[in-house]
């Protein structure tokens, strides 16, 4: 029988780490949560979607250049595939990392098509497959990937001293160079200036990917259609510098770039930030972010090591549960509890719950993602939209199959002790079991985390 | 704190009475809603009772589909397969016509409630649906980042105690760029969940009221403006559809006491590469539904449509010519379409004209003027909003873009035409009969 302290470390692991419990509840991990949450850690191989339907790198890049119907059935089979781990899994921390990183390297598929058949491509192969590796490793992936190119403007970005900028009197874009410095590695205030970012456009300059008129034209060949390509008369000669880095102009130029901007003190402090803002506290503070950023800068951007000292952080365990759950980790709690899976027939549900939430995958316009502060989502509409919404989603998964237990029954073995005396007597005195499920699903004690 | 059952009902709006007693029926206290909103209502409001809309028609509009240039001699060169038959359209002025699906718009157009500028341009004129759509919601002069939008800037100039400022900007099924910014925003979308049910209400409230402050007062809220806006109940009607619904509920809380003034609502699906239509298809339903809608809007906003101007802008206009699919792409030129009682309807702009010449690279519609100076023209008679405010704050650095002047109703002119108007009712005391609309919509017969 685990005692009440290990039960409220369980519901940490489960909330504030993961996607929820599974019918089993918090006692699955409740003689040790922690190491549960390390371990899963130590099994990445958990976080890789292998499903022979999805496309490979060089099929999805091909799908970016055709029309739309291809473009959003590939996009819909990567959501089935994701969630459907997502609902498996057994904590879910590695799932909140891919969330995470996802949502670092925000991209929206309502740009262009490109982005549409790809960046599901992209989550598997470059955030799952990189998951506990390093983050140099990661952003050089994502920066190199026809889908980030393409949505941060770099594909037609030319060095104007390059022999095409002269032909052409064609320039730089400096998007992707920006927001690379400002949202990807060393954030706000990290001490570079407009000089590194027009430096920076010029080392990304020809790194570019392959268009479907360029093959139509006869200027690619067809097995390069959608695919990363370098142009090297595109891109600006010369070194150039930036934060204080100056490698020289061959094929490396570009991944020392990134591995120095990766591996800089102002990434790890940004990242850390980012990941105790996420995971535990709207006001992350030094004793929380230094710890995490050292152990960043330690392991040379290892992002294992770093979401290790995320979890051994003391406050992990103890600092009050303000957060507050996003619509897509609501969603997956609720049919995790329920024991349920969304199949594709229901598929429709789970999307129209999401956009009516404002949490539909890789629909957020901008790069820098889908907010993280509380407020965002805990706002008067967020509120109503997410009564009704439950409902809807715990009717509908009733609906598929009996729910093994009893409301109350549920109740406890997910909420555990952190359940209030007013919410244990609304549900057991709520007669009709849809309300009584909805009661717990919308309980404080079920959405903050 | 609870505000008293009995506080005053904005009586001029249609749906005032009805949401107040359905309120009394459920047993709620007014909450949150009214206490943030009620304290200015006793001071002096200077700016009357003006409400605008922006309607963001997403996607880009075909102009040349709504608003038709029949005069125009190249019309029927440019359209080929989309030109539409002058006798099926609805004519509107200057030779201008209106699309068929839109009679209802033609009905206001006729009344001097709506108003075309035909041919305006984005300061930034690429062809990237992201890029002109951040660009027409930053209000910014060219292709700046800006984290703002401009109807949050605009409201961050009027006068604190002011309504208008007060009541805070509403954004209806989304949070887009146009209102984000230092002001506060309220949100509504309309659903078609059925709405939690008063047992999963009740019980959520007290837990939330025993248990987590912050969830109870965003959670009434959040309820209060479902109500208001109509989403409780058998109000917000499944069968209209999120469009209508979506304006319906703009509707109810534009004219909802202490509510807000200013509101955006965004609709999609108006990208026609391929085969849109051209009196019938893909296109023609679109621009029937937002005719519907605006109708919708119309009748939700009751007595205060006097108050009212709606302005629809688009991100880009589309090639006036059409493309090999029976569509058109993404182009330049693009029209703005304001209704509203406080709207001074008819065509305001020159017309670029579809010759070769006249066009851009022989496919684009050359924009007559910026869309800012539409955008300025109305913000400064509607609201008010003096010049220096409107070139630095609200539109940065746009001290060279004019306002167009003429769009909105000065009061002067308003009693005029309400006193025009009082005279043809009293002449002409009936509706018009489903014949007669039918008439006006497919003409008479010829012998």
């Amino acid at each position: 029988m685990p005692s009440e302290e290990q039960l409220l470390q369980a519901a940490v692991a489960f909330q504030r780490f993961g996607l929820g419990p599974k019918r089993a509840g918090l006692r699955a991990i409740a003689d040790d949560a922690r190491g549960a949450l390390l371990e899963e850690l130590d099994r990445p191989a958990r976080a890789r979607i292998r499903v022979r339907a999805l496309p490979s790198y060089e099929e999805a890049g091909a799908i970016g250049t055709q029309l739309f119907p291809q473009q959003q059935e590939v996009f819909l089979a990567e959501q089935t595939a994701k969630l459907s781990l997502q609902l498996r899994t057994p904590i879910g921390f590695l799932e909140r990392l891919v969330m995470f990183w996802s949502n670092h390297f925000n991209m929206s598929v309502e740009k262009k098509g490109q982005i549409r058949a790809m960046v599901g491509q992209y989550e598997r192969d470059v955030i799952r497959a990189g998951l506990t590796g390093r983050f140099s490793t990661m952003l050089r992936r994502t920066v190199t990937h026809p889908a980030m190119i393409c949505y941060l403007d770099n594909a037609d970005s030319i060095g104007p001293n390059s022999p095409a900028g002269q032909y052409w009197h064609a320039g730089l874009n400096e998007n992707l160079a920006r927001e690379l410095m400002e949202l990807h590695t060393v954030g706000v205030g990290g001490g570079y200036t407009e000089q590194d970012v027009g430096n920076l456009a010029k080392v990304l300059s020809g790194h570019s990917y392959v268009r479907g008129w360029e093959v139509d034209n006869g200027y690619e060949p067809e097995s390069k259609r959608g695919q990363y390509q370098f142009h090297e008369t595109w891109h600006e000669p010369g070194r150039h510098r930036v934060l204080g880095y100056r490698p020289a102009n061959n094929s490396r130029q570009l991944p020392r770039m990134l591995d120095h901007l990766a591996t800089l003190p102002q990434t790890a402090q940004h990242i850390a930030y980012k990941l105790v803002a996420h995971f535990l506290t709207d006001d992350p503070t030094p004793e929380l972010v230094d710890p995490v950023a050292r152990a960043f800068l330690d392991s040379e951007g290892d992002l294992k090591e770093t979401a290790r000292a995320l979890v051994m952080l003391p406050e992990a365990w103890t600092l009050p549960m303000a957060k507050f759950r996003t619509p897509q980790e609501l969603l997956i709690a609720q049919a995790r509890a329920l024991g349920q899976e969304w199949l594709e027939d229901d598929l429709w549900r789970v999307q129209e719950f999401l956009k009516a939430l404002g949490h539909y995958p890789w629909h957020w316009w901008t790069p820098d993602g889908y907010p993280d502060e509380t407020d965002h989502w805990l706002s008067p509409n967020g509120m109503r939209v997410r009564a009704d919404a439950i409902q809807m989603t715990t009717w509908a998964l009733m609906q598929r199959q009996e729910p093994g237990k009893t409301p109350i029954r549920l109740a406890n073995s997910v909420l555990g002790p952190r359940m209030s005396r007013i919410t244990r007597t609304r549900i057991r005195d709520t007669r009709n079991e849809l309300e009584a499920f909805s009661i717990l699903f919308l309980s404080p004690e079920f959405q903050r985390r | 704190m609870t505000r008293s059952l009995s506080s005053p009902v904005d009586t001029t709006c249609s749906e005032g009475r009805l949401l107040m007693d359905r309120r009394q029926m459920l047993g709620m206290t007014a909450g949150l809603f009214s206490t943030a909103f009620m304290p200015n209502l006793a001071r002096a409001n200077t700016l009357g009772e003006a409400r605008l809309l922006v309607v963001v028609l997403r996607g880009g509009l075909d102009g040349l589909s709504m608003l038709v240039p029949s005069f125009d001699p190249d019309y029927e060169r440019v359209r080929r397969d989309l030109a539409l038959p002058v006798e099926a359209t609805l004519d509107l002025s200057g030779g201008f016509r209106l699309h068929p699906a839109m009679p209802n718009l033609h009905a206001l157009y006729q009344a001097g409630q709506a108003a075309f500028v035909p041919s305006v341009g984005l300061p930034l004129q690429v062809r990237s649906h992201f890029e002109c759509q951040e660009n027409l919601e930053n209000g910014l002069a060219g292709n700046d980042r800006g984290a703002s939008g401009w109807i949050n800037r605009l409201l961050s100039v009027m006068p604190r105690g002011e309504a208008i400022r007060d009541g805070r900007i509403l954004a209806l099924q989304s949070n887009p760029l146009i209102v984000r910014g230092s002001e506060p925003v309220l949100n509504w979308s309309s659903t078609w969940f059925t709405r939690a049910f008063d047992g999963l209400v009740t019980n959520l409230s007290d837990i939330y009221a025993a248990r987590d402050r912050v969830m109870a007062e965003n959670f009434a809220l959040g309820r209060e403006i479902d109500i208001r806006a109509g989403g409780q109940g058998a109000e917000e009607d499944p069968s209209l559809g999120s469009l209508v619904n979506g304006f319906l509920g703009a509707g109810r809380l534009l004219c909802s006491v202490g509510g807000p003034r200013v509101a955006v609502l965004s609709v999609d699906g108006w990208d026609t590469h391929a085969y849109q239509g051209a009196l019938t298809g893909t296109l023609p339903t679109q621009l029937g539904a937002l005719d519907q809608a605006l109708q919708a809007f119309r009748g939700a906003m009751g007595a205060q449509w006097e108050n009212t101007v709606v302005v629809c802008a688009t991100e880009f206009g589309r090639t006036a010519v059409s493309n090999g699919t029976h569509g058109t792409d993404h182009g330049v030129g693009m029209p703005v379409l304001m209704v509203g009682g406080a709207v001074q309807g008819g065509i305001h702009g020159d017309w670029p004209g579809l010759s070769e010449a006249g066009l851009i690279d022989g496919h684009d519609l050359r924009p007559v003027m910026d869309i800012r100076s539409v955008f300025k023209g109305v913000l400064s008679t509607h609201l008010g909003v003096e010049p220096d405010l409107l070139a630095q704050t609200v539109f940065p650095d746009s001290a060279a873009i004019a306002p167009l002047e003429g769009l909105v109703v000065t009061p002067d002119a308003a009693a005029a035409r309400a006193a025009r108007r009082a005279v043809a009712a009293m002449q002409s005391p009936r509706a018009m009969s489903p014949f007669e609309q039918y008439r006006q919509r497919n003409g008479v017969l010829a012998g």
